[in-house]
């Protein structure tokens, strides 16, 4: 019989690091399925995973078991997004434009991006639905992201939300309402400008 | 209600967490208002879109990766962790131990430098017959027995000075006592540290 999280947390709290690796054999999906909602990217989500299970690593002993184990550790995926959100912003990335050139020895070279756009072909409706949303998810600031993705694709009520998040309950139904008004004008923008709106995956 | 009001309260209207009086006026509004009705399905739309998104696959190596990462971040600290711990162990223990020991040490050795003094001085008063040599080859006090006349010959006798045979033995069971008492406490101490680490 498989041995609940609340015991495997246990267990490894008495020493056993191998408790550890059964946890997160248990979560490593859907953290990392979360942690790819949160940042659009697989490395930056790889990097957020880890950075989460660590953390949760190192503060199993402060989970008392006053909600599901999976509650407490999305709670800390969360935090440590917005955390590494708040310190981005605090010393942005220098950012490269594409226009300058790389000037080397042999001359001057562009800028290339790699495009990620697939082929028309393989875009059907639904999947091209799913996409746009996906990108204009990420248009969106961190804490409307945050609130959509934990309503929309974790699915928690909205009382679950006010407690994973430290806000009260009203905050939520207004940063929600806010986020799905957001995300349906970032969508909007896309359809109006239509082909020039590149997907930025 | 104007349009932008009902406008914040659809989100919410579609996840039903709205009180029955709002629920009704939202109602109420959509049936005479067409643009917030298109408003309320693209909401629905988007919703839809977004609960459907693909699962994507956690990489076959991340766990591996994430076990090796904090066997990496743990093994300094254990590390330094254990060093630190064995000094703050050891050291108050050993050094107590040490100064208790020294101390029974020169205590039961007061016992002893008077009476190598007296001996000394004793050689010096022999009686005739008995050279004596203050210092020896070996810069030890030495006695030599004279035999004849003339030509001297000197027999060299090395003596221990005569010591108070308990005195001798509390001395030699001291020291003895003090080394099997230390190392016996540092086994002891030894033992316990690497039971509880």
């Amino acid at each position: 019989m498989a041995l609940t999280d609340e015991a495997l947390v246990e267990c490894f709290l008495q020493g056993n690091k191998e408790a550890f690796a059964t946890i997160v054999e248990r979560y490593e999906q859907k953290v990392y399925g979360l942690a790819y909602r949160l940042t659009g990217d697989y490395d930056d989500a790889a990097d957020l995973a880890q950075d989460a299970f660590i953390k949760v690593y190192r503060n199993l002993g402060q989970f008392r078991g006053q909600a599901a184990f999976s509650t407490w550790l999305y709670r800390v995926v969360t935090n440590v997004f917005l955390d590494e959100m708040r310190k981005r912003k605090r010393r942005p990335v220098v950012a490269i434009s594409l226009d300058d050139s790389i000037v080397t020895e042999e001359g001057e070279l562009s800028r290339e991006l790699p495009s990620h756009d697939l082929g028309p072909e393989d875009l059907s409706a639904q999947h091209e639905l799913q996409q746009t949303v996906r990108a204009g998810m990420q248009k969106l600031p961190e804490d409307y992201r945050v609130v959509l993705i934990l309503r929309d694709l974790q699915g928690y009520t909205y009382d679950e939300i006010a407690s994973m998040l430290d806000i009260n309950l009203g905050t939520v139904k207004s940063r929600i309402s806010r986020a799905r008004l957001a995300l349906r004008k970032v969508l909007e923008e896309r359809e109006q400008h239509g082909a020039d709106w590149r997907l930025t995956d | 209600m104007s349009c932008n009001e009902i406008l914040d309260l659809l989100p919410l209207y579609l996840d039903d967490v709205l009180t029955p009086d709002e629920i009704s006026q939202v109602d109420s509004h959509l049936i005479s208002c067409e643009s917030c009705r298109t408003m309320l399905e693209l909401l629905r739309e988007d919703q839809a879109a977004l609960r459907s998104q693909p699962e994507v696959q956690v990489p076959s190596s991340f766990r591996r990766d994430l076990m090796a990462r904090i066997e990496a971040e743990e093994r300094p600290i254990k590390q330094a962790n254990k060093n630190k711990n064995a000094w703050r162990y050891f050291v108050p223990r050993f050094s107590s131990l040490a100064a208790a020991l020294l101390l029974i040490v020169l205590t039961t050795n007061l016992y002893f430098v008077p009476e190598y003094i007296e001996q000394r001085s004793v050689a010096q008063d022999a009686p005739p017959g008995v050279g004596i040599m203050s210092e020896g080859p070996d810069a030890q006090p030495e006695n030599f027995a004279v035999k004849g006349t003339g030509d001297a010959q000197l027999t060299r006798v090395k003596e221990w000075p005569q010591r108070d045979p308990l005195i001798t033995q509390a001395w030699i069971w001291s020291t003895g006592l003090s080394i099997v008492v230390f190392s016996g406490a540092a086994g002891f101490w030894i033992y316990r540290y690497r039971k509880q680490s």
